[in-house]
């Protein structure tokens, strides 16, 4: 076995953007933070008789988990339209394709590719007449599936 | 600028109008038909249509036929259609010329303005009737087919009834020369007179019970024609009553407001000869025949109804090599054998991709409209079956094969051939590209085959045919948004990621190979390997590499005793 090779590059986790198909959301969103994002199934297990040792093999059950995000509000027309998306999604059901982008030394490297992408909470921060903190709401979203799309040069 | 204070304007929001798909399996059929504008490709989507616009049935033909049996055979499925007439050479308009007070009129056989030649027009009669007669202050022209009437138009002027005529008849076009005016005096036998102010007339050598009616208004046949009464009662030739009082005039000859209906047959119409070569395509910018009538239409298969004929097939391939979209089919002829087949094979297999449906064997007997039997190609029952209402039983998708058991014909009694043998059947599509219409007892006749004249097995399936090309025709509209954009690493993730989301949802709809992953059924590229920094800095090149899902064409289930596995004591 040779040894590990040294380390070429490392990617960040800052550096991304959401892009949603909305006129007046687009890229203007200017999420912050994307946490939850996940792919995973159960396990079932079987008992070895002979070694009394569990085995362990995939339920099949392909789940995409929920994930967390946030954004500044800002005053301007994208809040508008996050309010109107979000209720739409919320009551109507509506989902869509939408598309992280990875960015590395200021070049897209890879995109992170939604399909039925939804929200389904926003929720907002506590008013406070004497706090500091930005006024970021968090959105609670889900996804049928995703997948990472190298960008080309 | 805005106006100082509040204004309140009205409007439409210019916004974005949703992505619509393109059309899936518009038919377009070159055809002879009782009537119809020749040379002009129109779109129709009921049987109605087609008997307005085309004349219905007609059993000098097999165009209407094979459009009555696509209809039959798809039921309830939206169908459209393309038809254009071939009314061939020295056929002849039928009209009327004739001249009414003296202005020449011309009454022609058309549809909404266009002329529209042939026998039918011959059934017509148009009927003018002057202003006022038919309707008050109005000029009337009432159609005639066949001694029905069929449809009515009013206009205050001729000008405007003409106008009328040419925008909306299915039936006629109106030309007059000159304007008829509302009144037309005529002069009568005799003077009247008006002797003590009343309402009194005297006749002298007048005919008062013949030439007036109670209600008709008299006129001064001189100068401007002022009104010298409204008759109340006619007593004989020369006394009569007025309604109102009138003053005192002596010896005037006198007119009335002279009305009729003319009566205007339509003669002359005549059908042309039709040869094969009138079906065959002259492009022309401004006067298009044959199958060029469907160049630039939204067309996805093209058929010939008339001629079944190895040249007509190859003109017809010809075109649609040209064309690079549509699919081309066509019938073998009455009475063809695998020898004709083979033929054909030898004459329009090609190695590479073929816009050409394999030829069908076979001819449908159907019902005509009062139930006699009728020999028509089976491209029309494969039409409306196998083409539209198959693919539309499995939810309209594009890679749905035109064939099986979902393609059963419903409206057909019987074929010609009915039953083909097995190792014939094997031939005529594995050595032919021949397709065949098979016949079981519990199902009936259904389209066993869907190859296309190509020999490369990549081209040889009618689906993926039809795949391909709508699929260029989508993405030509889905991707448009990339032209004249700035050429950056942004433009080029959008177009893969549009790309991928377009397959990734056909792959799930089954379009795509479903036995390997996605991954494996679509690549898009678009990177340094086929944009490479010496190319033009203009040109962006992405390559979306994918495979289509084959149809079952040979399935074997393989029934075997297996007795031998009891254990017999």
């Amino acid at each position: 076995m040779a040894r590990p090779k040294k380390p070429q590059d490392a990617y960040v986790v800052n550096g991304w953007y959401l892009s949603i198909p909305v006129p007046g959301i687009m890229s203007d969103g200017l999420f912050e933070t994307l946490s939850g994002l996940q792919k995973s199934s159960g396990v079932v297990e079987v008992v070895d008789a002979g070694t009394n040792r569990k085995y362990k093999f995939t339920d099949q059950m392909v789940d995409f988990g929920e994930m967390t995000l946030t954004r500044t509000y800002q005053g301007n027309v994208t809040d508008r339209a996050m309010e109107v998306l979000v209720n739409t999604m919320i009551e109507n059901g509506l989902k869509l394709p939408v598309t992280a982008v990875k960015m590395h030394q200021g070049r897209e490297v890879l995109s992170i590719v939604f399909e039925g992408f939804a929200f389904h909470a926003s929720n907002y921060p506590e008013l406070n007449v004497a706090g500091t903190d930005k006024f970021t709401v968090s959105y609670t979203a889900s996804c049928d599936g995703w997948a990472i799309v190298p960008v080309g040069a | 600028m805005n106006d100082v204070g509040l204004s309140v304007v009205e409007g439409v929001a210019n916004g974005q109008s949703a992505f619509r798909e393109p059309s899936k399996r518009n038919i377009g059929l070159l055809m002879q038909s009782t009537r119809g504008v020749p040379n002009t490709a129109t779109k129709i989507t009921s049987v109605e249509d087609f008997n307005v616009i085309f004349g219905g049935q007609n059993p000098n033909f097999f165009g209407p036929a094979i459009v009555k049996s696509i209809f039959d055979e798809a039921g309830d499925i939206p169908v459209t259609l393309y038809l254009c007439r071939v009314a061939g050479t020295g056929a002849v308009v039928a009209k009327n010329e004739t001249t009414i007070t003296s202005v020449a009129v011309t009454i022609r056989a058309a549809r909404k303005g266009i002329v529209d030649p042939g026998v039918w027009g011959n059934t017509l009669t148009a009927a003018f009737s002057s202003n006022g007669l038919k309707s008050k202050g109005n000029f009337a022209l009432e159609v005639f087919k066949s001694g029905s009437l069929v449809e009515t138009f009013y206009g205050e002027t001729v000008a405007a009834l003409q106008a009328k005529v040419n925008k909306a008849s299915n039936y006629v076009t109106a030309d007059f020369a000159a304007e008829i005016p509302k009144m037309n005096y005529g002069v009568h036998e005799g003077t009247i007179s008006v002797t003590n102010t009343g309402n009194t007339v005297l006749g002298v050598g007048t005919h008062f019970l013949s030439d007036t009616r109670p209600g008709i208004v008299l006129y001064d046949s001189a100068g401007t024609h002022a009104v010298l009464g409204t008759v109340l009662s006619i007593q004989d030739d020369t006394h009569l009553t007025l309604k109102t009082a009138v003053t005192v005039f002596t010896d005037k000859t006198f007119a009335t407001n002279s009305q009729s209906t003319y009566s205007l047959p339509l003669t002359g119409g005549a059908d042309g000869t039709v040869v094969e070569a009138d079906f065959y395509p002259v492009e022309s910018m401004t006067n298009p025949t044959g199958l060029a009538c469907f160049t630039g239409k939204d067309i996805q298969i093209i058929a010939c109804t008339e001629f079944h004929s190895l040249t007509m097939a190859k003109v017809l391939d010809t075109y649609l090599r040209g064309q690079e979209g549509p699919l081309g089919v066509i019938n073998l002829p009455l009475g063809a054998t695998e020898f004709d087949a083979e033929e054909y094979a030898t004459e329009l297999q090609l190695n590479g991709i073929s816009y050409m449906a394999g030829a069908y064997l076979g001819w449908a007997k159907v019902s005509d409209s009062v139930g006699n039997s009728l020999l028509i190609p089976a491209i029309g029952p494969v039409l409306g079956a196998a083409y539209l209402r198959t693919p539309n039983i499995q939810r309209d998708y594009i890679h749905i094969p035109p064939g099986g058991t979902d393609s059963v014909f419903k409206y057909v009694s019987d074929m010609i051939p009915q039953q083909l043998s097995q190792p014939l059947i094997n031939k005529l599509v594995r050595d032919f590209s021949c397709n065949v219409i098979n016949f079981s007892d519990s199902v009936g006749f259904f389209v066993g085959s869907s190859r296309t004249y190509s020999t490369d097995p990549l081209y040889q399936s009618i689906h993926i045919r039809q795949q391909t090309s709508f699929y260029k025709k989508l993405l030509g509209v889905k991707m448009l948004y990339v032209e004249q954009k700035p050429n950056t690493p942004e433009l080029k993730r959008e177009a893969l990621i549009d790309l991928r989301t377009f397959f990734k949802t056909e792959y799930d709809n089954g379009a795509l190979e479903r036995s390997v992953p996605f991954d494996t059924a679509y690549q898009g590229i678009c990177d340094r390997s086929n944009n490479p920094t010496s190319q033009d800095r203009k040109t962006l090149n992405i390559d979306a590499l994918w495979i289509p899902t084959e149809c079952t064409e040979a399935v074997k289930i393989s029934l075997k005793r297996n007795d031998g596995i009891l254990t017999v004591n």
